[in-house]
């Protein structure tokens, strides 16, 4: 039994398949620290959430700390803060582990495959930050195998292109993108900006502050996130101040991920292969799902002096699961490629 | 006979006074105390049957029957549960059940059945046909539970609240319902305002930290198990001692959180650390077992140490433009139709099959054919076995196995050639060693091929004759995979299916952990700096500095015609990584900055 990972700085999620359908599991990558005492603890209780025990506090993870910054007075933490293993937060390492044991199922065997995806732009396997993941899933008793996000977009979202093209994924903190043929990886790259950024400028704009009871200011993202969501207009026809300030940042976005896909793509030396021929051109990701965004995508596309021809945008309907679908691939193609390969060594 | 009474009376005066006074201080304490929080629950005939808190520890039965709007008839019998015991009337040490002194946790029952008329019920928020049970854990708030009419066995409520707290599943081990039904079973019917004691476990068993969890907690890729009992505080206890060297790449933050802890140590008494480690979930490749030579030597397998490969201390390099990914670099996917090719070609004549190794599966490239590699005919490896094949007892084992072979050994030197024992002992199959690695560097009983990344589990060297070498026919027919071709056929069904998009998906769901204990204090959310933002700022979050010329003095009027000419030297030059913002970092990668 394979399982697919999206470790996201927004959410976590795993994917297995369970007979005939595929398992979801899925759980906010965030947690909330609350002050440990006994009031907290009874209400906590009384709501029936879990929750941790830290050093002289008491911390929420996962969907239930998003709905109890009204009890903490202060926003949620991400476990994966830009999306980086926190260096100097142990129990924000702890609380990923209890997690990834909640959310990876219980291998039948020492010899599963668990291909994930990472947040962070530290893409080299050998890094810190990915080395860390990496044994986490060891200890679960998987075999971790390291996904470029992008992808993982392909190999869920161009099969009908024999896995060729251009997949970008744009997650909270980091935008991954990856140009195939034929399911082998060309150029691939990650942007460590994401919709968080775009949160962050539109809550600095509006001063969207919260202070907690020692008088310290956090940005109020969360209420940001939610006008986002409610936004029903278009980005590439902003009607207001706030809408332009939106399209900018999603425009900086895009140009900062496309300069980087050019030099990736000039460095890329089997580029001939590819040349000639129109790649679809597949975004995927919560941001993507905003109206008018593959216009601007397709708008700034033209004007990026990409060295391939890219045909026009689409964006993957399914912006939760594809990433883990991929992923999930990818996982039964090693699978099944180790097989193969032990039976041919038998 | 009045004087030996008098005398008595004499003598225990100084202790009543004594008594008295002692009863004094401990009302004196009392009311110290009388800050706690008091919860205590009431059900039965009252108009709010629920557990109420207290800001004060002296609560009586009339308090917690006003608080929970009065009680629905004017005769009813009162009865108090505590610590799983019930008693009608009045809690021992009361003179009346109003003025009755409650404590945290009792529970409270109104009954008024025998005084109410048998067709009026009671009128409190309870769904007609629901029934009230109590529920109370030892030291824990007491719970009332609504039983709905098809939940009306102890099982069937158990499963309830089991539905609404998972944590419960652990927690339970015996259920004693009331006295008034007597020990019953999960199946035994319940009655209005029978109460059910959940008792933890007598024999609690330690709770297993995994040892995932404790490698997190260090973020290092070193963990040291001290045996020491001395520095065990409890029996699960997180020590740092200070073997965090300076590898661990998260050792020097782990020190500024919390300077009082060096290092990490998880050891039950009495258990070994080996035992300890496996029974946490840890695998015996992710440790290796070294016994000390020092005079601590006594607990052997106490002193396993806990170690992985180092991770390398190198930075991770800057974020440079990937170079093209061949086959056989990392981040590539395994192509299918190569993978499809690899089954379906035969294997040519001159070529031999190459067992892909840990590390190129690790990097989820997969080798086809390589028949310019003489030496790539490896035979493979036995498959893995559960870790509770392998046995911690492994020295008994051998032990035993000593004594059969020196016996088979009598016995076949009699009849047979000492050039033959070998082939007819009966344990000479036995897989102690496998082919073409030293011992001390193989998982002797694993089917793993040691990476640079991987953890090492080096077990202890075994002599003597016991040592046998695998047979390659053997070897290669142990390693023979149980599938057929039609799982392999199922295997690719699954896979253009799941291309395909064809499996619906359902959520699951995620069960978190309750109450665990995690080392360390969370740094909880980034705050926004509060001084007033600078003028000058160039771009989100960085601090610009001022310009030496960025104030120009206008001595004449044509200066100012003059296109005024500001130095960016300053603005040019490179800025620390913690004065970058997001997008600044982005940028400054993408064009070329070196920002680490």
């Amino acid at each position: 039994m394979s399982v697919a990972l999206d470790l996201g700085s927004y959410q976590i999620r795993s994917l297995h398949l369970d007979g005939a359908r595929l398992v979801v599991r899925a759980c906010r990558s965030v947690y909330v620290v609350l002050p440990d005492t006994n009031e907290y603890r009874v209400t906590l209780d009384r709501l029936h959430i879990p929750f941790v025990l830290c050093e002289s506090a008491i911390a929420v993870v996962g969907d239930h700390a998003a709905e109890l910054t009204w009890l903490a007075g202060i926003p949620w933490a991400c476990l994966l803060p830009n999306g980086n293993v926190p260096h100097n937060d142990p129990p924000a390492r702890q609380m990923l582990s209890c997690l990834l044991d909640a959310l990876l199922p219980v291998p039948s065997s020492t010899t599963e495959t668990c291909s994930f995806v990472a947040p962070t732009a530290a893409q080299q396997p050998q890094a810190r930050q990915i080395e860390f993941l990496r044994q986490l899933i060891r200890l679960k008793g998987y075999r971790p195998r390291q996904l470029n996000a992008g992808m993982a977009v392909l190999l869920s979202q161009a099969a009908a292109y024999r896995f060729t093209g251009i997949g970008l994924s744009i997650g909270a903190t980091s935008c991954s993108y990856s140009l195939a043929r034929q399911g082998i990886e060309l150029a691939s790259g990650c942007v460590p900006v994401g919709a968080d950024h775009i949160d962050e400028r539109l809550a600095e704009h509006d001063a969207s502050f919260i202070w907690d009871r020692d008088g310290t200011r956090y940005l109020d993202t969360a209420a940001t996130l939610k006008w986002k969501h409610a936004f029903d207009g278009r980005i590439d026809d902003p009607g207001s101040v706030h809408e332009n300030i939106l399209r900018d940042s999603y425009q900086e976005l895009l140009e900062a991920v496309f300069t980087h896909m050019q030099r990736s793509i000039e460095r890329c030396t089997d580029i001939a292969s590819i040349t000639g021929t129109v790649l679809p051109f597949i975004c995927c990701g919560g941001p993507t799902q905003i109206n008018g965004f593959a216009e601007l995508t397709g708008e700034l596309l033209s004007s990026a002096g990409l060295p391939i021809e890219v045909g026009p945008v689409s964006i993957a309907g399914d912006a939760v699961f594809t990433v883990a679908r991929g992923c999930l691939i990818h996982a039964n193609l090693d699978d099944d490629a180790a097989r193969r390969i032990g039976r041919m060594a038998a | 006979m009045q004087r030996p009474f008098a005398g008595l009376i004499l003598l225990l005066a100084p202790f009543a006074v004594l008594v008295s006074a002692d009863r004094a201080v401990v009302a004196g304490l009392e009311s110290d105390l009388d800050t706690q929080q008091t919860h205590v629950g009431i059900m039965g005939h009252v108009a709010n049957p629920r557990v109420y808190d207290f800001e004060t520890s002296r609560v009586s039965v009339a308090d917690v029957i006003s608080r929970a709007a009065g009680a629905l008839a004017e005769r009813f019998r009162v009865r108090v549960v505590r610590n799983g015991r019930g008693a009608w009337g009045v809690p021992p040490g009361s003179r009346g059940s109003s003025d009755a002194v409650l404590r945290s946790g009792d529970l409270v029952i109104l009954d008024a059945t025998q005084f109410l008329p048998p067709s009026e019920s009671a009128a409190d928020d309870t769904p007609p046909g629901y029934i009230q049970v109590g529920v109370l854990h030892l030291n824990e708030t007491p719970l009332i539970f609504r039983a709905p009419p098809q939940v009306r066995t102890v099982g069937q409520v158990l499963d309830s609240l089991r539905q609404k707290r998972e944590s419960l599943e652990s927690v339970i081990s015996v259920v004693n319902p009331s006295p008034r039904t007597g020990a019953g079973t999960q199946a035994r019917l319940l009655r209005p305002f029978d109460v059910l004691v959940l008792k933890p476990e007598l024999t609690t068993p330690e709770t297993v930290v995994p040892q995932s969890l404790l490698w997190a907690a260090v973020g290092a890729p070193r963990v040291r198990v001290r045996p020491s009992a001395t520095s065990v505080r409890h029996k699960n206890t997180y020590v740092l001692s200070d073997r965090t060297d300076s590898a661990d790449p998260f050792g020097a933050q782990n020190h500024e959180s919390a300077p009082n802890y060096k290092d990490l140590i998880f050891l039950r008494h009495g258990a070994s650390a080996s035992q300890e480690l496996v029974a946490a979930g840890a695998s015996r490749e992710d440790f290796s077992v070294s016994t000390r030579t020092d005079s601590q030597s006594s607990q052997a397998d106490a002193a396993a140490m806990l170690e992985t490969s180092p991770v390398s201390d190198a930075d991770p390099a800057p974020l440079n433009l990937p170079a093209p990914v061949n086959a056989g670099e990392d981040n590539s996917v395994p192509d299918a139709l190569s993978a499809m090719a690899a089954q379906r070609a035969p294997i040519p004549p001159g070529g031999t099959a190459v067992e892909p190794s840990r590390e190129t599966i690790e990097r989820g490239v997969v080798p086809l054919l390589d028949p310019s590699n003489p030496a790539a005919k490896t035979q493979p490896q036995p498959p893995r076995q559960p870790i509770e094949a392998v046995g911690v007892n492994w020295v008994t084992a051998i032990g035993i196995a000593s004594l059969l072979a020196i016996l088979v050994f009598l016995v076949a030197g009699s009849f047979v050639g000492p050039g033959t024992q070998a082939a007819q002992s009966p344990i000479s199959s036995t897989p102690l060693a496998i082919p073409g690695r030293p011992e001390t560097d193989q998982p002797s009983r694993e089917n793993v091929v040691p990476s640079p990344t991987s953890l090492r589990y080096a077990e202890p060297t075994v002599h003597g004759t016991m040592q046998t070498e695998r047979q390659p026919a053997a070897a290669a027919a142990e390693a023979q995979t149980s599938e057929s071709d039609d799982d392999l056929c199922h295997r690719g069904q699954v896979l253009k299916s799941l291309i395909a998009n064809q499996y619906p998906i359902s959520g699951e769901k995620v069960v978190l952990p309750e109450r665990l204990e995690l080392y360390g204090k969370p740094a909880g959310p980034r705050p926004v700096r509060i001084d007033a933002a600078h003028e000058q700022m160039t771009g989100p979050h960085a601090d610009r500095p001022h310009a030496p010329s960025a104030s120009p003095v206008h001595d004449d009027a044509e200066s100012s015609l003059r296109p005024q000419v500001i130095s960016t030297a300053a603005f040019d030059a490179p800025q620390p990584v913690e004065a970058l913002g997001l997008l600044d970092r982005a940028l400054s990668r993408v064009h070329g900055a070196s920002v680490r």
